[in-house]
Formats: structure tokens, sequence, C-alpha cells
């Protein structure tokens, strides 16, 4: 076992976060105790931040401490990892759209203290710019499948990232055209972020997901 | 600053619980629900009297050829159950035509079927019993859909029928996104799957509408004027879910009217 990332482990093929409420599994997923600490697996193939760590990941911005903003939280899966990371000293703002997803997000939101759950279309970043003062986020991580994805990461890191902040955006590329190349949507998709970011790194995320790529960016100061 | 951080997230939590709380409040979501369901019934239900009918035939096969409708079919079999039972007098009920009553009680007697042990039966039996309570449980949801829709999106229902409306709010994810829609895209509501194969391989042509297609009216259309009814369709469902949305005043009759006028003008 070995920390490749402060509170992320890695065994053979396997991710694990340090559990930051032990004794608690999020979605069934394996606790196991590693020299006294208790880690939670992360498993690559339901976790888009994981499959792109897997994929050589050269720096991971999210860190202890991190204030971190996450568009498209889901159930939760991933920001509970996000939240083993950030640990006690971070937080986590969780918004997604739906609530049916919203129910059990809650859940997980009641269980670990640095998560905030927000029920918003990510699309209208004012309709809760009220509940952060701007420029305190540290990193902003984005999983919505939405055709104007990009449009949607940019507008939030106006709003809310802090310049040098780190961005990290996870392109669908089904979501954004059924018969373009998709190596082609990758290319013009990153492009759009450009005017804001320096591309740092993009990974495609096979054999994890299809058609997915994750962009590690950083905000021009 | 960790106080204030922990007050701010409660007073989040509260929140989004009250947003999820009222959300699940609404009627769409259990109309949602149960016009799903109604699919997976038929499914079930289909599933459950296609193994009736095989294991049946083992007793008595020619009763499938001659009864075809599964529930009156499922009907025999629970009540009557074994094929001496097969008399005028218990079949009546169930068999309403005489001609038909006769040829199943005729078949009854020259059967090729085997007999059949009582245990065997029995399970059979308990098979169309299950079939038969989905049946039930499809009408209670019918009824229960139409009431719903009938107080919720009584405009929507009032033009598309209770159970079709119902499939269009499912289809938008609610009243709300229906009455977002502009009509091309209610147009093609339920097509998704044809339309993706369509995007896939331009070979494969576009569809035209989605479940619209269902509507008594575009059904009666002869095949030339169907796309030009469907759209006229589309047009005043959205006209219809926005009043229904917005609580406007009930206007089905009167769109309902126009629908059909101008199907008539096409002939
Ligand atoms: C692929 S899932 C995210 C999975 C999640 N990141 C994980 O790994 O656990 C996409 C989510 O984005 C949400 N979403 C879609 N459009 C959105 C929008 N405009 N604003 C906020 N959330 C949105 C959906 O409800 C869905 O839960």
């Amino acid at each position: 076992m070995e920390e490749i990332f402060p509170n992320v482990f890695s065994e053979r093929k396997e991710l694990f976060t340090k559990n930051l409420v032990p004794g608690t599994s999020v979605y069934g997923e394996k606790l196991l105790d590693h020299e006294g600490i208790e880690l939670r697996q992360w498993d690559q193939y339901r976790s888009k931040l994981a499959a792109a760590i897997k994929n050589g990941l050269s720096e991971l911005p999210i860190k202890p401490g991190s204030v971190v903003l996450y568009l498209g939280a889901a159930e939760g899966t991933t920001i509970s990892h996000v939240s083993d990371i950030v640990g006690g000293k971070g937080i986590v703002i969780g918004v997604d759209i739906s609530e049916r997803v919203m129910r059990k997000f809650i859940m997980v939101c009641e269980q670990r203290k640095n998560i905030v759950p927000i029920l918003a279309d990510a699309n209208r970043p004012w309709t809760y710019r009220d509940y952060f003062a701007g420029g305190q986020i540290s990193v902003l991580y984005q999983d919505v499948s939405q055709k104007n994805q990009a449009q949607i990461f940019l507008k939030n890191s106006e709003y809310f990232l802090k310049k040098g902040g780190y961005g990290m955006l996870a392109i669908k590329a089904k979501s954004i055209s059924q018969e373009k190349p998709v190596n082609d949507i990758f290319e013009s998709e990153t492009a759009k972020l450009n005017e804001q970011f320096n591309v740092l790194q993009k990974i495609n995320l096979k054999p994890f997901e299809k058609d997915h790529e994750m962009v590690f960016c950083r905000k021009k100061e | 600053m960790q106080d204030k951080i922990q007050q701010l997230r409660k007073q989040l939590i509260k929140k989004a619980k009250k947003q999820v709380q009222v959300r699940y409040a609404e009627s769409d979501v259990h109309i949602i629900r149960a016009v799903s369901l109604l699919q997976d019934l038929d499914a079930g239900f289909n599933l459950l009297a296609e193994n009736c009918i095989e294991w049946y035939s083992a007793h008595f096969p020619e009763l499938h050829n001659i009864v075809k409708d599964n529930e009156t079919y499922l009907k025999l079999v629970q009540e009557l159950g074994d094929r001496a039972n097969f008399t005028e007098k218990n079949a009546a009920e169930i068999i309403k035509e005489r001609e038909r009553r006769k040829r199943v009680l005729d078949a009854a007697k020259k059967s090729m079927g085997s007999e059949i042990q009582k245990d065997v039966l029995e399970a059979i039996k308990m098979l169309s019993k299950n079939a038969l309570s989905l049946k039930k449980e499809r009408l209670l949801l019918e009824s229960l859909i139409g009431k719903q829709m009938q107080g919720y999106a009584p405009n929507t229902a009032g033009l598309a029928g209770p159970i079709l409306g119902a499939r269009l709010i499912a289809a938008a994810s609610g009243l709300k996104q229906l009455a977002m829609m502009p009509a091309s895209t209610i147009q093609l509501l339920g097509a998704e799957k044809a339309l993706f194969r369509h995007i896939r391989d331009r070979k494969i042509k576009g569809p035209k509408y989605g479940h619209i297609y269902g509507h008594a009216l575009v059904k009666k259309q002869p095949a030339k004027h169907k796309g030009k009814v469907a759209r006229s369709l589309a047009g005043k469902l959205s006209i219809a879910a926005r009043a229904d949305y917005f609580h406007g005043e009930n206007i089905s009759e009167k769109l309902k009217q126009e629908l059909e006028e101008r199907a008539k003008q096409l002939d």
C-alpha cells in the first residue's frame, strides 16, 4: 500500500481513500484497515476522478484543506472520496439539479460534516452565489454530462473560482454530439476553456469510461 | 470560522430537504411512477400469461386456439381448472359468446391433452391468479392516473387522454418541463430510441412522432395526413401543458375542437 497523494492510497490495481467517517461505507464499497487507518475502496469504474488518477493524473489539486465546488454531485459517490481527501479542514459544496439523486446525496451530507448540498441548476450560478462570498473556491470540479458543459464550467469559474485555482472538467463526448469524431469534440471543448484557463493535462478515461476525457486546468492569474 | 460554516451547512441541508419534499409532494411524481409501472405490469402480465398457457396446454392444448384473449383464458384456468369442469353452467359467465363457448366445451370433451395431477393443477392455477391480479392492479392504476391527471393537468388530460398525457409528462420528466418544451420536441417524445438510431445511421429514417402517434385522432388519419395532424396535436399539447402548469383555465375542449377542425380540413 502506497500513499500516492495525500489521503489517496494505491495497492496493485486498486485505489483507496482514508475514511473520514470510520466504520461507514457510503455506497457499499469495501473498507479495510491499513496500519491502523481505515481505507475505503475507490472504484475507477464508478468514479471518473479515480479513473483519471489511474490513467496518470500528474497532480491532484484536491488536497487536505481544499475548498471544492463540485457540479453534478449525483448520489455522492465521487464526492464522498473528495470529502475524504479534503478532510476535516476542507469543504466540498455539491450541486445537482435532480431531486431524485439529491435524496441520497443529502444522506451522505448528513454523515460527512465537510459536504454541503445545493439543489440548483449549474447553468444559473447566481441562484447559489449568496452561499459563499465570491473567489473562495480553490478547486472547481464538474461532471454534469450536458451539451453546454464547457459553458457551465466557465460561468461557474467566473463566479467562484479564485485566480490560480484549479479546474477539473469531465467531458462526455456523446453529450455534445452523437456524430462528430470523439477527438474533435474533446479538442473543441478544451479550446473553449482557453480564455480563462491554461490546460495542464488531458486524460482519456479509457477503459473505465467510454468516450470521456478529464481536462485538468488552472485559472489564469 | 468552522462554526459559521457548520451553521451554513446545516441551513443548506435543511433547505435541500425542503426542496426535495416539495418536489415529491407534487402530483407529477406519482403520475410518472404510475404510468411507468403500467408498462411493467403489462410486461409482467404477458410473461405470466405465456407461462400459464404453455403449462396448461399440457392438459388442454386446444383451449388457446379457441380463446385468444389472455384474460378470459386465465379466468377459465383459475375458476374451472380441470377439463372435466368445462360445463355449460361453469363456462357461461366467463365466455359470453355462445358459439365460442360451444367450441370450447366440445374441445374439452375431445381433448388430446393428458390428465393432470391435482397439485400440478394447483400450481398452474396459482400462476393464473397472480397474472390476473396484475390486471386488477393495472385497472386500479389507470383510474388513479385518470384522477390525478384530472386534478393536476386537466388540459393535457382532456386533449391527449389521461394515459397518453401521463406518458408525455413522464417522457418530459415533469409537467414543468413539458410546459417549457417547443412543440417540435413534444412531437418526438417517446421516440428517442428511433431518433438515436437515425442519428447513428442516417440511412435509417428519422421518426416523425413519438407517443402522440398513439392518439386516436392521429391513428385514424390516412398515412399522408398523419404527420400534419400529429404536428398540430403537438402544438395544441404545448398550449395545454402551459395552461396546466400556469394554472390557466380549462381550454381542452376548445383545443380539441380546433384539432378536429384541422383534421377535417385535410380531407
Ligand atoms: C454523470 S452524473 C455525475 C456522477 C458523479 N460525478 C459521480 O461520479 O458520483 C451527472 C449529474 O449531473 C447532474 N446534472 C445534469 N445537469 C445539471 C445541471 N444543469 N446542473 C446541476 N447538475 C446537473 C445530473 O442530475 C447527474 O446527477
